[in-house]
């Protein structure tokens, strides 16, 4: 049975759960690996990083998470750098995330307490529990036996489950948002799309985003221009996931033509809203799922 | 043609004027729904996941499906929406609304006859309750909560006759886990109520909203033992209720086999 691996390049180093270019490892009771390192982006570092994700990938799918933040600043470009460094047949089983600035769910108590990072480089070692007597300090659930390198499944799962994925929820609140916006517009008669969603601007500018290749052209929100752009995932599927990657071209092309239309009866709007929204929804359920 | 009522829900969908007249036409006349007039009416219009806040999808199809079967076994929820892959039982697709009204609810099932929800995705509010309640390990309301409640409870019968305690009371609510404890429960409460407005169950939760906002008042503006005293009395009587509600509302949001 093949084992996942979660690597986390991150600072580690900096209160001295590892030396810096040296790893460590983990194991859930099942087998999963959890290997932190902190690696810079310099030649040694990117060895030892080629290395370990090399070797992984030789066992199981490989989920590698880059700090995006200084000291190490990864960018998306390094993404692409690591895939090209191992063997075409183990990079088909590896996906790289950035992440950085503690805003994310791989961080103890941003969305959940099953985060594994905590703070200043060292694990979630504490939680604040109520008690009658003292509020303890207590290990977070992350340690099944510190002592013999074991963390807790659940952990490993809920940040897999959420990162091994593209940012699904992103496509999945696209979707809702454009249903519920066009459940409360009387369209149709002539006009486009674009001229109703200009009430709607964040949607706007979201679908433009979405929709866009190459960059988009208007003034929108720098965010939203990171967030929906799928460019560079439109790439990694065409050559991992040849059934994904042209059901997201027809989405994107699905709505760059809701953009553009310009439907005259009712039942015309309907049919493009129809399209587009089966569309983002069977989208969703293909990433989330693997089904539409 | 006698009209029957259809009540909506969730109350910030925007209704078509359109749609509303489809309704109209085939008999049904489009309301909000209430927890009164649920209790007599036959169908029930339901489009999910319901937006909760600024960008929370929530589905509370199975909450509703526990809900209706003890308030209105005979009623026939209707899901609304565009999902071409819904080939659930009892689903409206907005783009296919049936010509014959009458025709599509006999093919529909009513809840105590085994409706089945159709999923719609979001998050499952079965779960968010789980959260709300108990967090991911500690920290649930429930834990702030039995902390706070029994603080409050030993205050005021210690401050019920005299203020001879006073001090020792004020230092105790002073200590930083009973302001922790009662903070907690607010704030927990605050981030879930948004969350929770996709249940059926409206009135309750308004109820408790309207003790939790009794309770974030806090104390910092008693005067005297005799004020702290009655102060800690409320809280208490407040936190009873909550329990109460909490206890008589928390079957709907048990995961039932199907």
């Amino acid at each position: 049975m093949s084992k996942s691996t979660i690597i986390i390049v991150w600072g580690w180093s900096k209160n001295g759960v590892i030396p810096l270019n040296t790893h460590n490892l983990w194991h859930t009771p099942s087998g999963h690996r959890l290997v932190c390192t902190d690696v810079h982006k310099n030649a040694t570092g990117q060895e030892l990083l080629h290395s370990l994700v090399s070797d992984h990938a030789n066992d199981g799918p490989v989920l590698v998470f880059l700090h995006k933040t200084e000291p190490h600043s990864y960018v998306e470009a390094d993404r692409s750098t690591i895939l090209d460094a191992i063997d075409p047949t183990a990079a088909r089983q590896v996906r790289v995330r950035l992440f950085g600035g503690g805003i994310e769910p791989v961080y103890f108590g941003w969305e959940s307490e099953l985060g594994m990072l905590g703070l200043n480089g060292c694990f979630p070692t504490t939680v604040t529990g109520p008690s009658e007597v003292i509020f303890e300090e207590k290990k977070s659930s992350l340690f099944v036996e510190e002592e013999k390198d074991k963390i807790c499944q659940e952990h490993f799962d809920y940040v897999w489950d959420i990162y091994w994925h593209p940012p699904y929820k992103l496509i999945f609140s696209l979707a809702e948002r454009f249903r519920f916006w066009t459940d409360g517009c009387e369209l149709g008669e002539g006009l486009g799309f674009s001229t109703y969603l200009k009430h709607y601007d964040l949607l706007r500018q979201q679908l433009i985003c979405f929709a866009a290749k190459g960059g988009v052209e208007e003034n929108l929100h720098s965010h939203f221009a990171s967030d929906y752009n799928y460019d560079s995932y439109e790439l990694l599927l065409r050559e991992t996931n040849p059934a994904l990657f042209e059901k997201l071209q027809l989405t994107r092309e699905a709505v760059r033509n809701m953009l553009e239309a310009k439907p005259v009866t009712k039942k015309d709007a309907q049919d493009v809203v129809d399209k587009t929204f089966n569309e983002l929804f069977g989208l969703f359920k293909e990433i989330a799922f693997g089904s539409a | 043609m006698i009209q029957k009522m259809i009540p909506s829900f969730p109350p910030n969908w925007p209704f078509l004027p359109t749609r509303q007249q489809y309704f109209l036409d085939v008999g049904y006349t489009p309301m909000q729904y209430t927890q009164e007039n649920i209790q007599t009416t036959q169908v029930l219009l339901l489009v999910t996941p319901v937006l909760c806040g600024d960008d929370n999808w929530v589905s509370p199809e199975w909450v509703w499906r526990n809900y209706l079967l003890d308030v209105n076994p005979t009623i026939k929820v209707i899901q609304a929406g565009w999902d071409n892959s819904a080939a659930a039982e009892n689903y409206l697709h907005w783009n296919r609304l049936p010509g014959d009204f009458s025709a599509f609810l006999q093919t529909c099932k009513s809840v105590g006859d085994g409706w089945v929800p159709h999923w719609t995705y979001g998050d499952d509010l079965r779960e968010v309750w789980t959260r709300f309640r108990d967090g991911h390990d500690k920290g649930g309301f429930m834990d702030w909560f039995i902390v706070a409640r029994r603080r409050a409870g030993i205050i005021s019968r210690a401050l019920a006759e005299n203020g001879e305690q006073y001090t020792e009371m004020l230092d105790y609510l002073r200590a930083p886990d009973s302001i922790e404890a009662f903070g907690n429960l607010v704030k927990r409460w605050h981030r879930y109520e948004t969350l929770l407005q996709a249940a059926p169950c409206v009135e309750e939760l308004t109820k408790i909203a309207v003790s939790v906002a009794h309770i974030e008042r806090g104390w910092e503006d008693c005067q005297d033992w005799k004020e702290l005293g009655a102060r800690m009395k409320l809280f208490a009587q407040e936190m009873r209720s909550i329990e109460e509600i909490l206890d008589t509302i928390a079957p709907l949001f048990k995961i039932i086999s199907k």
